[in-house]
């Protein structure tokens, strides 16, 4: 018996030895000699397109055929001519990835101009891949692209602290300054045009190069060239770059000016790290000042961390669930509410327009489902999956969408968006600002030069969260000095002064 | 997997202790056995994880033989397409499409401004196929050569960047909006445009969820931007157009209801001098040419002006064509790859009608003048004398092959062309030998040369 127990031992510590070592080699796997992979796989000879794989090898009819001139080309092989309307046989017939391998032959057999290193084509194909997903979220980024981008995913960069956009003439132009920061104290103002980045004309470049230009060192200084409507000429500027935290809290004010004073106000321009914080902070003041209700202004905010919208959540609902990620498989994980609000009893009217996406989204929708507040305004921009990123082994990144969030009862938010409890449109703005065609399906296309913690998608707190920015969907209302009256702001002080007479 | 291994030690039952009894003197026998069987199944332990690992991947097949991939293609593309594979959320398209995908992401690598990669999904969408906007000439089954949109007035040619402007016909909608030959428009979208953000709508995603599709996916890729322009369904298509990669604007342009139509040949008799107005090569216009050309009847002509004024080119067998009529020998060579010979292609003698190879003759061009029609240009002035009159032509030096990949049509930069005196015409386009602006000038002055010149015709040979 006694041997019987030891061998027991010898085999359940034996068992878990070489559970752990096999654990061990898949895991490694992916970091192997790509070579002697391959070789495996050649052995092993499972591959997901099954013998069609062995197919690709055969000789290539495609490569070797209809080689023509555009002007006299007359392709006569019925069977490499697809019939538009039925891709399916062809789709199983072209599992084995040959079309693209005849297509590269023909690149390297024809093309009239040196190749690119060959690494951007394999980027390119990646690129191409991802694309056919058909989903604007799931993006691939070479080393390069990722390196710029670190900046941002580290949540703090130096720079100038201004939010940029680009006009329809393709224009750099500073969409707003921010409060305190290096743009604001140099005498930037909203709606200058940047022509020129320490004297190197910007024309044609992308938002995104032009902003790592006006980005760097901080204590460096960086000359812009202003154009600004009713200076004849442009003019230089000089800023010395600074370190740039973006307030998630732009306005935490009571809103005596519009007749209700004990009415806060707290404007959220985006979840990042701080928010819960910052959040905490101006409920806290607003009291002291006599705040009696608040109106949550997530209008036009592009969402940023997952635990960022859990903590605003928290603060006003007590328990339960923040929202639900739910993956392909339907496995839900709930996110719920971490305690110590600090406001639970303030009653509540949430601001919400189709620029309020992702984690303005997962807020919305559990103050809706937790019936902890109303809802005014427009339909949410309706931006709900998740992106986990996957780093490849030559430094590049890929963002695939994950999961999608639900709300806490259960409802899809993605492409549909949250529904106000009290509809209000603005009125139609006289002179619509001319968003040429911001559509580009790129999350990247968010047009601030901040880090926007939106546009990463590195959450502590180990779960999936990221929630990126969509684009900039209807935002770009620079504050006005004669703007029209904010028509959704004002039902919002109603319900709040209605909720304050109901209790 | 791994028990299998374990097996043979494996006690089972009731036998266990005499079976165990062994164990003690095994150890006598020899620990650094005992520990070389421990070690060697840990590594086959580990060894079987790596190959369930490879084998679980979902990789592209290699290669052919005889084709060397690029640069850590099956590592990175594999890496890549297995996590998207194992984790993406939304429905995985057909793998045909995924392929396609990566097709057109390798062109676009390419940085070729002309080369296009045309699917069959995109395909059901082609401008080709929309009748109406389709110009005089082009052929409806090729997805590939330029085309000409009536109610905007200008000859696009799609590639996977957007649609490459060639010409602009002079007072249409597009000339006026200031959209000029080589413009590259990166994107059309149709309607008046307010609301640029594709927002969806609930109801159609609760029908995509009630379908069984994942609401991630939105399955609603924009259709080429050549499409857009050739659709004629709504009165204003909203373009950003991009120039010379420095320049991005967007304009909103009005569809015409009185189209321009690009002309097809036109020939004019004035005295002694013949005009010929060539507004492009596609397929019919060296036929048409001819036609009217025998229409003049026989007769001793002292000076032809050939007007190439936006013509875009079309079809190289309509160059050799249309050239014939004014020359012999070599219109244009052909260089493939440095390590190909260059092909010279000839005139092709025309059947009857006037012949105009004796008369003096100026040509007319300007920066619309692109591809085939520069080549034409090049070929009169090298090999005919003739004089060139207006402004730097396009500039499109560069050879485009079509070829039939699968079912994809794969058009890539293949060469370059060369005048017959082996001359490039680079990104400048051909310079004219009187340079002159607006188009009345241009008018003027190519009449005043074939007059004054008519004793001097002989005199220089030009380039």
């Amino acid at each position: 018996m006694r041997y019987f127990l030891r061998l027991t031992l010898l085999f359940v510590v034996a068992l878990v030895v070489l559970l752990f070592a096999f654990a061990l080699g898949y895991r490694s796997a992916d970091r192997l000699d790509p070579a002697l992979t391959a070789r495996l796989e050649a052995l092993v000879a499972r591959r997901a397109d099954g013998g069609a794989a062995l197919g690709a090898r055969a000789p290539d009819a495609a490569a070797n055929g209809a080689d023509s001139d555009a002007a006299s080309s007359s392709p006569t092989d019925p069977t490499t001519t697809a019939d538009p309307a039925a891709p399916t046989a062809d789709g199983l017939a072209d599992a084995g990835f040959d079309t693209f391998w005849s297509a590269w032959k023909a690149i390297t057999d024809t093309y009239g101009s040196e190749l690119p290193d060959s690494k951007v084509i394999t980027y390119g194909a990646i690129r191409g891949s991802l694309r056919a997903l058909n989903d604007p979220y799931t993006l691939f980024s070479d080393p390069v692209d990722t390196e710029i981008q670190r900046p941002e995913l580290e949540g703090e960069f130096s720079g100038i602290g201004a939010f940029v956009n680009q006009n329809d003439q393709g224009q750099l132009v500073i969409q707003t300054p921010m409060r305190g920061q290096p743009a604001e104290k140099a005498g930037i103002k909203s709606g200058d045009i940047v022509l020129k980045v320490d004297g190197r004309d910007i024309a044609g470049l992308e938002t995104n190069e032009a902003v790592l230009l006006i980005r760097g060192k901080k204590g460096t200084r960086v000359v812009l060239t202003l154009l600004r409507e009713g200076t004849p000429e442009p003019f230089d500027v000089g800023v010395v770059r600074d370190t740039i935290k973006v307030p998630s809290v732009n306005t935490a004010r009571l809103l005596s000016e519009e007749g209700a004073p004990t009415v806060g106000y707290i404007e959220l321009t985006v979840f990042a790290q701080e928010t819960r914080d910052e959040m905490r902070t101006a409920i806290r003041d607003l009291r002291e000042a006599g705040m009696q209700a608040l109106v949550l202004d997530l209008r036009n905010n592009p969402g940023g961390y997952l635990n960022a919208a859990i903590g605003v959540t928290s603060e006003f609902v007590e328990s339960g669930v923040v929202t639900y990620r739910e993956d392909r498989a339907g496995v839900r994980n709930e996110e719920r509410v971490v305690p110590g609000g600090t406001a639970y009893d303030v009653p509540l009217v949430v601001l919400v327009n189709g620029g309020s996406a992702s984690a303005s989204e997962i807020v919305a929708g559990a103050i809706r489902d937790h019936d902890r507040g109303v809802l005014v305004g427009e339909q949410t921009f309706g931006k709900g999956s998740v992106q986990n990123v996957h780093h490849l082994s030559d430094g590049s990144e890929l963002r695939v969408t994950v999961e999608i969030w639900r709300t806490p009862d259960g409802s899809l938010i993605h492409r549909r968006g949250i529904a106000p409890t009290i509809l209000v449109t603005p009125p139609p703005q006289p002179t619509p600002l001319p968003t040429p065609t911001g559509a580009t399906p790129a999350p990247s296309a968010t047009p601030e030069p901040t880090p926007s913690p939106a546009a990463t998608a590195v959450d502590g707190a180990g779960s999936a969260g990221d929630v990126a920015a969509p684009d900039d969907a209807g935002a770009g209302d620079a504050p006005d000095a004669d703007a029209p009256p904010d028509v959704q702001l004002e039902r919002a002080v109603q319900e709040a002064l209605r909720l304050l007479g109901a209790r | 997997m791994n028990t299998d291994h374990t097996h043979d030690m494996q006690p089972d039952g009731l036998q266990s202790a005499p079976l165990a009894t062994p164990a003690p003197r095994l150890r006598r026998g020899g620990a650094v056995m005992q520990f070389v069987v421990g070690f060697g199944l840990i590594v086959a332990a580990w060894v079987f994880g790596v190959v369930a690992r490879v084998a679980q991947r979902q990789l592209p097949p290699l290669p052919p033989s005889d084709v060397v991939p690029p640069a850590q293609f099956e590592q990175l593309y594999g890496e890549a397409w297995d996590y998207v594979n194992s984790e993406f959320y939304g429905d995985r398209p057909a793998p045909a499409a995924i392929t396609d995908g990566a097709v057109e992401g390798m062109v676009e690598a390419l940085d070729d401004p002309w080369a296009l990669v045309a699917t069959p999904a995109a395909g059901a969408q082609r401008v080709g196929s929309t009748d109406g906007a389709v110009g005089h000439g082009s052929t409806s089954d090729d997805p590939l050569s330029p085309v000409f949109v009536a109610p905007l007035g200008l000859w696009i040619v799609e590639t996977s960047r957007g649609a490459r402007v060639l010409a602009i016909v002079p007072d249409g909608v597009a000339a006026e909006a200031g959209i000029a030959a080589g413009d590259l428009i990166v994107r059309a979208e149709n309607g008046s445009g307010t609301d640029a953000i594709p927002t969806p709508t609930p109801a159609a995603t609760e029908k995509a969820a009630a379908d069984g599709h994942d609401p991630v996916t939105s399955g609603d890729r924009l259709p080429p931007v050549a499409v857009v322009l050739a659709d004629g369904t709504m009165p204003d298509v909203e373009v950003v157009v991009a120039r010379d990669d420095t320049s991005i604007f967007a304009r909103t342009l009005t569809r015409s209801v009185e189209s321009a139509v690009p002309d097809g040949p036109g020939v004019a008799l004035d005295g002694d001098v013949l005009r010929i107005r060539l507004a492009h090569l596609m397929p019919g216009a060296a036929a048409d040419l001819a036609a009217l050309l025998a229409a003049t009847g026989q007769r001793q002509l002292s000076s032809v002006i050939l007007d190439l004024r936006d013509n875009p080119g079309g079809s190289r067998t309509e160059l050799a064509q249309v050239a014939g009529h004014f020359m012999t020998g070599t219109v244009w060579i052909e260089r493939a790859r440095d390590d190909e010979a260059p092909i010279e292609h000839p005139a092709e003698a025309p059947g009857d009608g006037p012949s105009l190879t004796a008369a003096d003759l100026i040509v007319v061009v300007n920066g619309g003048t692109g591809d085939e029609a520069e080549m034409l240009a090049a070929a009169l002035r090298e090999a005919r004398g003739a004089r060139l009159v207006g402004e730097a032509t396009f500039g499109h030096g560069t050879l485009q092959s079509l070829r039939e990949i699968g079912r994809l049509q794969l058009r890539l930069t293949t060469g370059t062309w060369q005048s017959p005196g082996g001359n490039d015409i680079a990104e400048t386009g051909i310079a004219p030998d009187v340079v002159v602006e607006g188009r009345a000038e241009q008018d003027a002055a190519a009449l005043s040369l074939t007059t004054a010149a008519s004793k001097a015709q002989a005199a220089d040979g030009g380039g």
